[in-house]
């Protein structure tokens, strides 16, 4: 069993290593849901995880992925996916986005997924039956947002929440994918800006990469990063224009509405939310409190820093 | 109409009496609330909620846009298949 191209997650990768120790001599595996932040390496994960799920012959299965935000019905899913890909077949299946599965399949799933000592299911729609046999099929399901997938459908997986990605993890996935040194004062100012998110790590080491190339240098070192942050834009701490401009409207009131906010920066509510305070609170550079949305002196010292 | 209070806040409406105010065509407004519990029935008839109303409806006007082919092919379910070596 192996995890090695992967940084980091050592608890999730023991577990995953149980489940396939058993898988490979069972033929069992638990249906997982994985759940993470964007740009955590949850997809990478199952799918290195279904990589080595062997089918009964003792070779590895078929993966199919479905991005579930484009899952429109029940008839869709049964003729598009389980009759063509499962029925008869030994197969693994992985819902991306999971929490984007439309109710109709969702309750069809509670069926398929109803846990039995004969680990087989039977599921029929239109005249047409549908034999889930859990020693050829296992499903595996990726989401943000773990709290949109109908509990019930939850009690029926095992859950695997990734840790959060420490500097010297995504340090570590940096100097992995640079095909050159880079210098520990360089890396250290990398790891700063990658807000914690593998992805980022993966992107920016491919940046640099491109940069060495373009620039003829067979390593990255402190002169090379200044230079590399003021061509790409790259502020301290990873920051977003926007973000920083949501941090100079907060330095102009003593405290700021979301309402207010949103029509100061044309952002959804929503999207501030989601997209920009997490992060911003996060770093301590901005607090919610019930009287609305101010600036910390960790905030007004990060903008004092832009001057 | 007839009109039977169950309870407070509930009422008890004939289906017939409905028909005769909504054609099957017509586009009815009801609250979310009220959608996410007889989410369970319309899932039983195929209906799916998320089909019904992926974005919310901005203020008492709804249009209703033809469905096409193209929309049809635009909704294609996305898979992507891998195989591993051994």
């Amino acid at each position: 069993m192996s995890f090695d191209k992967i940084i980091g997650q050592e608890k999730v990768k023991r577990r995953l290593s149980f489940y396939l120790d058993g898988q490979h001599k069972t033929s069992l595996s638990p249906h997982l849901l994985f759940v993470a932040p964007r740009g955590s390496g949850k997809t990478l994960l199952a799918q290195t995880y279904a990589s080595q799920l062997l089918n009964l012959e003792g070779k590895k299965r078929k993966l199919i992925t479905i991005n579930c935000s484009t899952l429109t019905s029940l008839k869709s899913f049964i003729d598009d996916i389980c009759i063509h890909y499962i029925s008869g077949k030994e197969i693994t299946v992985l819902f991306d986005e999971a929490s984007e599965i439309p109710s109709a399949i969702r309750t069809a799933l509670l069926t398929i997924l109803n846990p039995n000592k004969e680990n087989r299911n039977n599921f029929t729609y239109d005249d047409v039956t549908i034999e889930f046999d859990f020693k050829k099929v296992t499903f595996l399901f990726a989401t943000t947002e773990a709290h949109k997938i109908f509990h019930a459908l939850v009690d029926r997986l095992e859950r695997i929440d990734l840790e959060e990605y420490s500097n010297d993890d995504l340090g570590i996935i940096v100097r992995k994918n640079v095909d050159a040194p880079i210098s520990d004062a360089a890396l250290e100012e990398v790891k700063k800006v990658l807000r914690g998110n593998a992805r980022k790590a993966t992107q920016m080491a491919n940046h640099i990469s491109l940069y060495l190339r373009s620039s003829d240098k067979r390593e990255f070192i402190m002169r090379d990063w200044i230079d590399f942050k003021n061509k790409l834009g790259i502020n301290a701490l990873g920051l977003t224009p926007i973000e920083i401009k949501i941090l100079k409207i907060l330095s102009e009131k003593s405290l700021t509405t979301l309402t207010n906010l949103s029509a100061k920066t044309q952002m959804s509510r929503q999207s501030l939310q989601r997209d920009t305070e997490n992060y911003l609170q996060k770093l301590n550079l901005m607090e919610i409190t019930a009287a609305g949305r101010k600036i910390t002196v960790q905030g007004k010292q990060y903008l004092e820093s832009l001057k | 109409m007839p009109k039977k209070p169950v309870t407070k806040r509930h009422l008890v409406i004939k289906m017939s009496d409905l028909k005769k105010m909504f054609g099957d065509n017509d586009l009815v407004c009801i609250p979310k609330s009220f959608a996410r519990d007889i989410a369970y029935m319309l899932a039983a008839h195929g209906v799916s909620l998320e089909e019904l109303n992926k974005k919310p409806v901005v203020e008492d006007e709804v249009e209703i846009e033809p469905k096409s082919d193209k929309a049809d092919d635009a909704t294609k379910v996305q898979i992507s298949e891998t195989c591993f070596e051994d």
